[in-house]
């Protein structure tokens, strides 16, 4: 890791103000500006979810799109780093881009065509309205029950934010996180902290890694693990209580499955 | 704790209490109470999603730490919407802080958060305001 990471707070400072003046006059110059100052973290997120079947510049662009949207919906006053803030949103982007492609969740169809009814009504409204809508708004739009919504935000799986460390379990050799991680932002110390965990789950075998991957970083069930894996639940709870017991063993801080 | 979440937690009209194994199968459960919670506080599709994701992640946070229920309490106010979870600790349960990604999870996602540990019991408070109670308070 760089120097240039450990720092500057006096950038903090300068990219909040930034931001402080983006809210006040919408200057398009300045929101490109900002744009460009994260496009590191977007590059690096979309190269989070690489060889899963999509072009890497397609994520690229579904990457910048969600950063885009982070930097229009940032409020600097609420005390969240830019970055937090950021990651989550572009993730969502991502994740809604493969979920519209089927991958992602498996859900009744009928909720999946509603959910993505939905999603264009939501756009739609937040667009009208310029700010985010409120469930019976979205429900009364789309001519469903307030509870479908709700359903719909349930089939979403969008909750869990994808540890940063999954790269290291990724398919993409020659590309050391730290390398990926580029090495002028200085946001992304907290993304730095996390990189120990990755090189923590490395003294375990692959599919054992695999597993605590899916279940503590993407937030799967045993169940979800046992189909995606193709052994039962049974066998994921017990490879998950030797795993946390390995993992145990050397920091003596880690969870239970 | 800044006045304004003082005043959240004094304002709570309805609560739901939810007792669950502690099993991630249930954490949809949590997420639906979480979100039907933040409709009657008037939260917006955003904010549901960021009390949802919060609710889950300490849930399950409690969840890992436990072999007994996780009690877990929603309030709803007029102006916000808070979720206190219970649980009591597994013997020899290490893990009773959540980690890092949680922290950062949390703090991107609430108003305000904390877990306590108090011999082997464990709690978490989330406080989740509307935009509106953020917008008032500038």
């Amino acid at each position: 890791m760089t120097h240039e990471r450990r720092q500057p707070h006096d950038a903090n400072s300068a990219t909040n103000e930034k931001f402080v003046t983006y809210r006040r006059t919408r200057d398009r110059d300045l929101r490109n500006e900002l744009v460009e100052a994260h496009v590191r973290l977007a590059e690096f997120l979309a190269r989070r979810f690489a060889h899963r079947g999509e072009p890497l510049d397609d994520l690229r662009q579904v990457a910048l799109v969600g950063l885009l949207k982070a930097v229009e919906r940032f409020e600097p006053d609420r005390g969240l780093q830019f970055s937090s803030f950021a990651m989550p949103t572009i993730v969502g982007e991502l994740k809604r881009h493969f979920r519209d492609r089927g991958w992602a969740v498996r859900v009744p169809r009928r909720v999946q065509e509603l959910h993505l009814e939905l999603d264009r009504t939501i756009a739609t409204l937040s667009q009208e309205l310029g700010r985010p809508p409120l469930p019976q708004e979205i429900a009364d739009r789309a001519g469903v029950r307030e509870e479908d919504v709700l359903e719909s935000m349930e089939a979403s799986s969008l909750y869990r934010l994808p540890s940063i460390d999954a790269l290291r379990n990724g398919n993409d050799p020659g590309s050391a996180p730290a390398e990926r991680l580029g090495d002028v932002d200085p946001e992304m110390d907290a993304v730095e902290n996390r990189l120990a965990v990755g090189e923590l789950l490395s003294v375990l075998p692959e599919r054992e890694q695999k597993i605590v991957y899916l279940r503590f970083f993407e937030g799967l069930t045993q169940s979800e693990i046992a189909e995606h894996v193709g052994i039962s639940q049974m066998h994921v709870s017990r490879l998950l209580v030797r795993s946390l017991a390995t993992l145990g063993a050397h920091t003596g801080t880690v969870a239970e499955p | 704790m800044d006045q304004h979440v003082r005043d959240a937690f004094t304002e709570s009209v309805d609560t739901v209490r939810l007792v669950i194994p502690p099993s991630s199968d249930y954490l949809r459960t949590a997420r639906l109470v979480a979100a039907d919670a933040s409709v009657r506080a008037g939260l917006d599709c955003e904010e549901i999603e960021d009390f949802r994701i919060a609710v889950d992640e300490l849930c399950h946070h409690l969840m890992s730490c436990s072999d007994n229920f996780v009690e877990l309490h929603v309030v709803t106010t007029p102006r916000a919407v808070i979720a206190r979870g219970l649980a009591i600790s597994r013997a020899g349960a290490e893990s009773r802080v959540p980690g890092e990604l949680s922290s950062l999870i949390l703090a991107a996602t609430t108003d305000h958060y904390e877990v306590a540990n108090r011999g082997d019991e464990m709690s978490f408070t989330i406080l989740k305001q509307t935009r509106r109670v953020l917008a008032d308070r500038r």
